[in-house]
């Protein structure tokens, strides 16, 4: 880059750090905001789609950051619920125990399977994560005992002053925000460089001695981590637990709002979940055909849109950057 | 006891080799992990279920299910490579993977569409209803005929892919794509007929699992489900790991349930996470 053009990147990175601060305190204001009105659908659906956001930025650690496309992340959002939920049924957990048990068995059991996936190459990653995913699946429908099967696990809930939706929506966001923002350090700290580093050019990583196996061990374990306190959040908001929230169609939705949003840019999981939550609500008003709109979506987004939402995302970039990435 | 076990497990066995093999192939030549694999068994078997219930006059329903059924199947596998796959070929993986879930979505919904959420029976092949003899046991004699309906399929796939001129032009492909494009070999139709021939045998198991297992959503998860657990055991890209691993697991099956019913699986799995931590590639894979 020469010096003219430095110049400019730096007048306009301060302009857009300016869009980006009215960006954040727009949004900030607009969450807060959202149970002032009180009405409970709204704020219903605004907790859940917290929820969702988490577990889609938790898998984008792994699909964004590190390449590894894991078609099993519901495994460890339904053992972070399940976790919670069957401790505090069974043994009778205090809540902070309960809800900080869950998210750890999710990263236990992602130290496991990650052992295996993380093996091979991008095909029999695929295959395996959703493979062993839906060996989850299998064991939570089946082991109607402990789980109650496909009527789910219920008979558990939060302390009395989370009970109210508007406080657990509060609670839910600053659990989220939380999680988002320790995922963003982890993003950007040289882990997550090193995990983008692998996912360009993985033979480049090994020969500056990068340890590529242990990292992307280590990415598997925290984003099963962030899954898990998804899971405890979803457990606890709904006072249950179902299996269906093991089901490989919770792991594709959360890919498909990668797709959406863009998997390359951090915040664009986070508008994809948004977009993704407002179709889940509305087309089920007019049609009862929701995945086959669903797939002729994600049809149309891959061919003719492919980076996603996130193209919109070059307004908050400084001009100059935008237009040197263009011209590379 | 066992003899039937043994049975059931060749039974298991030749579907899923059916199933695997097509992955395999699909995957080996056109690098395309086909997720919705498992969804175009699924639509064979309620093909199967259309064409058998239309033709139930005929002696020869099944059989005329058996040839039009797979070709029906091989179309709209070569239409999605037309019009989807190869638009796609090279691009990053995640929008490799989803168009393909996008496909299981869309087929399962369309099925539902057409014949509603039961499950639907798939009569027994007119003259195979009755229960044969062999080492003291009985069993379906429709159980042969899947067990040399995919034998033969197996040997059919061996002649066309090692001794066909057809082949040979796939295993070029295969190998080096570029180099095979540059010495004058239409690529894009080698890919468009592979993955017709991949879904054609999904197509073929589909239509053979049909009298067994009847029409039933959600048979396309497990399918697809199993067919890894196959392919991961074989090592992806290699027909005869299919075959090996398909007798293997179909046999862990079989035999699964008599000690734990419920989690026969269980066994299956156990398998793939030995093999992986032995042999990464799979029993007959190429090292990386």
């Amino acid at each position: 880059m020469n010096a003219r053009v430095e110049q400019m990147t730096q007048g306009g990175a301060a302009a857009a750090s300016r869009r980006t601060l009215y960006v954040l305190a727009a949004v900030s204001i607009l969450l807060l905001a959202i149970p002032v009105f009180g009405y409970q659908p709204l704020i219903i659906n605004a907790t859940d789609t917290l929820i969702l956001a988490l577990l889609v930025l938790s898998l984008n650690l792994l699909v964004g950051y590190g390449g590894m496309i894991s078609m099993g992340h519901a495994a460890f959002f339904a053992t972070g619920g399940y976790t919670a939920g069957l401790l505090a049924k069974f043994v009778d957990t205090p809540f902070l125990v309960a809800f900080a048990a869950g998210p750890l068995a999710a990263a236990i059991l992602a130290a496991i399977i990650g052992a295996l996936c993380v093996r091979l190459t991008h095909a029999y990653f695929i295959m395996l994560t959703l493979a062993f995913a839906q060996l989850v699946y299998t064991v939570i429908w089946k082991w109607r005992g402990l789980t109650g099967g496909d009527d789910g696990l219920i008979g558990f809930s939060p302390p009395t002053f989370l009970l109210n939706n508007t406080v657990y929506y509060y609670f839910a966001l600053a659990v989220v925000t939380a999680c988002i923002y320790a995922l963003y350090r982890i993003c950007e700290s040289p882990f997550g460089r090193t995990l983008t580093a692998i996912r360009d050019n993985p033979d480049r990583a090994t020969f500056i001695g990068v340890n590529v196996r242990a990292k992307q061990w280590t990415a598997f374990i925290i984003a099963g981590f962030f899954a898990g306190v998804a899971g405890v959040l979803q457990a606890y908001f709904h006072r249950g637990m179902f299996v269906n929230a093991a089901h490989f169609i919770t792991s594709a939705d959360a890919l498909v709002i990668l797709l959406l949003g863009g998997s390359r840019w951090f915040v664009g999981p986070l508008i994809g979940a948004v977009v993704f939550k407002i179709l889940f609500i509305s087309i089920p008003t007019i049609t009862v055909y929701w995945p086959l709109f669903i797939g002729l979506v994600i049809l149309a987004v891959a061919l003719f849109m492919p980076d996603g939402l996130a193209k919109f995302g070059d307004i908050l970039r400084p001009k100059a950057i935008v237009r040197e990435r263009k011209r590379a | 006891m066992i003899e039937l076990q043994l049975i059931s497990g060749l039974v298991s066995a030749a579907i899923l080799f059916l199933l695997a093999s097509g992955l395999s192939l699909i995957f080996g030549v056109c690098h395309v992990l086909n997720l919705a694999h498992g969804a175009f068994f699924l639509l064979a078997t309620f093909l199967a279920y259309m064409v058998t219930s239309q033709l139930a006059v005929t002696e020869f329903d099944f059989w005329i299910a058996l040839i039009l059924v797979p070709l029906a199947v091989a179309g709209v596998g070569a239409v999605a490579e037309i019009t989807l796959f190869r638009r796609l070929y090279g691009a990053n993986i995640l929008l490799q993977v989803l168009p393909t879930i996008a496909l299981i979505f869309i087929i399962s919904d369309l099925v539902r569409f057409f014949w509603g959420l039961e499950p639907l029976a798939v009569p027994t092949p007119t003259g195979f209803n009755f229960p044969i003899e062999l080492f003291g046991v009985f069993f379906p004699s429709y159980y042969a005929v899947v067990v040399v309906a995919g034998a033969l399929v197996a040997l059919l796939i061996w002649f066309l892919v090692y001794k066909t001129d057809w082949g040979l032009l796939i295993r070029a492909v295969s190998q080096d794509r570029d180099m095979a494009r540059a010495l004058g070999v239409k690529a894009n139709r080698i890919f468009t007929s592979v993955f017709a021939l991949g879904t054609g045998l999904a197509g073929v198991g589909g239509v053979l699992f049909a009298p067994i297992g009847g029409a039933n959503l959600g048979t396309d998860m497990d399918a697809v489900i199993e067919a890894f657990a196959v392919v991961v055991v074989g090592g992806l890209g290699s027909v005869w790991g299919s075959a090996v691993a398909a007798l293997l697991i179909g046999m862990l099956k079989a035999f699964g349930i008599l000690i734990v019913p419920q989690f026969a699986l269980a066994f299956v799995f156990g398998l793939m996470a030995i093999v992986l931590v032995i042999r990464p590639t799979g029993l007959f894979g190429a090292r990386e």
